[in-house]
């Protein structure tokens, strides 16, 4: 096979780029960890909103769709305790912390830090 | 579709399933969710190079939905399917440009576009703009696994190249 060099070329360069792209990011990612607020939301729709280091010791239930969620606050901290979605994933994330939010897709529901006086306009759109 | 061809590709899904199912078993390396080796898809790697583009789509659809469905988990196959429509969609694009002896970094183009279709589903489903910013994780995740596929699928391409196949 006549090897196209420059299309080789360009694609090394794009490469190059979306990795160098991808590490800023994540390094931003993982950094960023100076919010108190967390939201929780469900299916697009803010369903609470805590001011963590405040908080008491408290458990949520959330249901969705016949699905729910148990969130823990314990100690200024937050974690889903159980679920009945098929993945566990929000369950095995364990604690809230930095910029990665505790997400439960088959139950649409989603615990982040956001900016203290933040209206959130973007879940505000969710259908 | 000659017999032939139907069994070879019946036998590629069998061992990209196979592969598919021993990787459940490993443990997450990460606490990350989402990101994992994705060891099945260097027989989508094979298939892309070998086959016809309808053939090698036959093989990655039935190994996702029948995945799926092994793994007990019918709800990620919104999200392996659109992974796997923007990743095979790509990856025969690129086909053209790249040839077999740097079909790592094919294979690299491929994960990077898998995890795109995936945070376009998650957004969509989520209606949550924010875990976007999650993709760069994932992303990063997807070159190094996509790099050990693309390279595993080379050795398995030109090895059997050498045996005249």
């Amino acid at each position: 096979m006549a090897e196209n060099k420059k299309g080789i070329v360009i694609l090394y360069v794009i490469l190059a780029v979306i990795i160098v792209l991808s590490v800023a990011g994540t390094v931003h990612f993982l950094s960023e960890n100076k919010k108190n607020t967390v939201e929780i939301i469900c299916d697009g729709v803010v369903v609470e909103r805590i001011n963590l280091p405040t908080e008491q010791n408290r458990t949520i239930h959330i249901e969705y769709g016949g699905s729910y969620n148990t969130i823990e606050i314990k100690d200024g901290e937050i974690f889903v305790s159980e679920a009945d979605c098929p993945d566990q994933i929000c369950v095995k994330t364990g604690k809230l912390k930095g910029g990665m939010p505790i997400v439960c897709l088959p139950n649409r529901l989603v615990i982040r830090f956001v900016d203290s006086g933040e209206v959130d306009a973007v879940a505000g759109q969710a259908a | 579709m000659k017999i032939r061809k139907l069994a070879e590709l019946a036998l590629l899904t069998a061992i990209a399933l196979i592969i598919f199912v021993v990787e459940l078993q490993i443990p997450p390396l990460t606490p990350i969710p989402g990101i994992k080796p994705g060891l099945a898809n260097i027989v989508t790697m094979y298939a892309v190079y070998r086959y016809k583009a309808r053939e090698s789509a036959l093989v990655l659809f039935a190994r996702i939905i029948l995945g799926a469905m092994f793994s007990g988990s019918m709800m990620t196959i919104l999200y392996s399917l659109a992974g796997g429509i923007f990743c095979l969609a790509g990856m025969l694009l690129l086909k053209k440009i790249i040839p077999q002896n740097r079909m790592w970094l094919c294979s690299i183009f491929g994960a990077i576009l898998h995890n795109c279709g995936q945070m376009l589903v998650a957004v969509l489903v989520t209606g949550t703009l924010m875990i976007v910013s999650y993709l760069p994780v994932l992303i990063l995740s997807g070159c190094i696994a996509g790099a050990f596929t693309g390279v595993c699928a080379q050795l398995v391409c030109s090895r059997l190249d050498k045996q005249g196949k």
